[in-house]
């Protein structure tokens, strides 16, 4: 088993021509349908779509091309650079769905939302949170919105307005919480004599090596844990989604 | 071969929790200006995810503190606490979502249409 610090340490050379292969294919079949004329209209989602899909495609393999190449320099500023592209990927895309007038743009972008989390989690080390996310959020919840979107369409009558009345008031509420939350986080902490919580100046490491994940696949430990420690949870869980599942039938039946 | 040790530095805590502030906070912004019932739980998903970011990178950060103080004076465990957390709450959040969605269903039946602006049997 090649634990997370060996694996850093190989020197296998990274060719990313996977990623320009998928470009190509997915340019290439949107271009045989659009010379087909089943895309019908080129509206503001499918460009945002499309530039989105090209830069995490064509702009992420020159990034890591470009790391590859000038690692000394610039070595120290990759995780940092990663965690900005996915941050903004996710707040554009969350914006998207604050924001989109049409309900069923807003769930694909809420999808492509919780692809980014999932990337967030493989950056904290939680692989198997990341890939439980993938499936059940962009998975499983994204179907489920597309469904009940689908069937509480308004078929007769006016159309509903996706916004109220209230969204300047609502601006200012949530600029005023994320002011006050970022101004309570960035708030230096001693916490003892060796850290420091909060952001300073010099590029310092703020943990010791102990407090990384250790040499145990992330796998193996959420197993072990889930099957002794979290036993009660875990069946809990069971409980509560056999109950989600009959209410939501009898809540939803036809009477 | 090369010089990795730049590559587990470890991201500090507080980046993750300002994009965890910045996601509830259009989350928040979300449930609160949509009419449409379904709009109102995208913004709930998005608050959601924003919680369970701010779980998983507590667990990254102190989560072997926590487990020393915690249970055992041992130096070689590693604690998914968080992680595990964000997992129930993830399921949890499922069939939550699960049972909003039944709700609204029966709430178009009888009212043929998911505005909340117009659900106003309980108002003044």
């Amino acid at each position: 088993m090649i634990s997370n610090r060996e694996m850093n340490q190989q020197s296998v050379p990274y060719l990313p021509l996977f990623y320009y292969v998928v470009a190509a294919v997915i340019i290439l079949a949107v271009a045989w349908l659009i010379t087909r004329k089943a895309i019908p209209a080129l509206g503001t989602t499918f460009l945002m779509l499309a530039v989105l899909g090209a830069l995490v495609f064509l702009v992420t393999p020159l990034i890591m091309l470009f790391f590859q190449i000038a690692r000394p320099l610039f070595g120290k500023y990759q995780p940092y650079i990663y965690f900005y592209a996915i941050s903004l990927f996710i707040l554009f895309c969350a914006l998207q769905v604050a924001t989109r007038r049409n309900l069923v743009h807003a769930a694909l972008f809420l999808c492509l939302t919780f692809i980014g989390v999932a990337g967030i989690f493989i950056m904290l080390n939680a692989e198997f949170v990341a890939v439980v996310q993938l499936l059940i959020y962009a998975g499983a919840i994204t179907v489920h919105m597309l469904f009940a979107i689908m069937l509480t369409q308004n078929l007769t009558g006016r159309e509903i307005q996706s916004h109220n009345r209230q969204v300047p008031f609502t601006v200012l509420i949530a600029l005023g919480l994320a002011v006050l939350m970022i101004v309570i986080f960035l708030n230096p902490v001693k916490i003892s004599d060796s850290e420091i919580y909060g952001p300073n100046k010099k590029w310092a490491v703020q943990t010791t090596m102990e407090n990384m994940a250790v040499d145990v696949p992330n796998i193996t430990l959420i197993g072990k844990s889930m099957m002794t420690t979290f036993t009660l949870a875990l069946w809990v869980t069971s409980i509560i989604l056999t109950m989600a599942m009959i209410g939501g039938l009898i809540l939803a039946r036809k009477d | 071969m090369y010089d990795v040790s730049y590559a587990i530095i470890p991201i500090p805590i507080w980046y993750y929790l300002v994009l965890s502030s910045l996601l509830f906070c259009i989350g928040l912004f979300t449930v609160l200006s949509r009419r449409n019932a379904i709009g109102i739980l995208m913004g709930l998903e998005l608050m959601f995810n924003a919680s369970n970011i701010n779980l998983v990178a507590f667990n990254q950060r102190w989560g072997i503190t926590m487990t020393l103080q915690a249970f055992s004076r041992a130096s070689n465990i590693a604690s998914p606490v968080g992680q595990m957390f964000a997992i129930f709450a993830i399921t949890v959040a499922a069939a939550e979502i699960a049972i909003g969605i039944a709700l609204i269903i029966s709430m178009y039946r009888h009212y043929k249409s998911v505005d909340t602006e117009s659900i106003n049997l309980l108002r003044w």
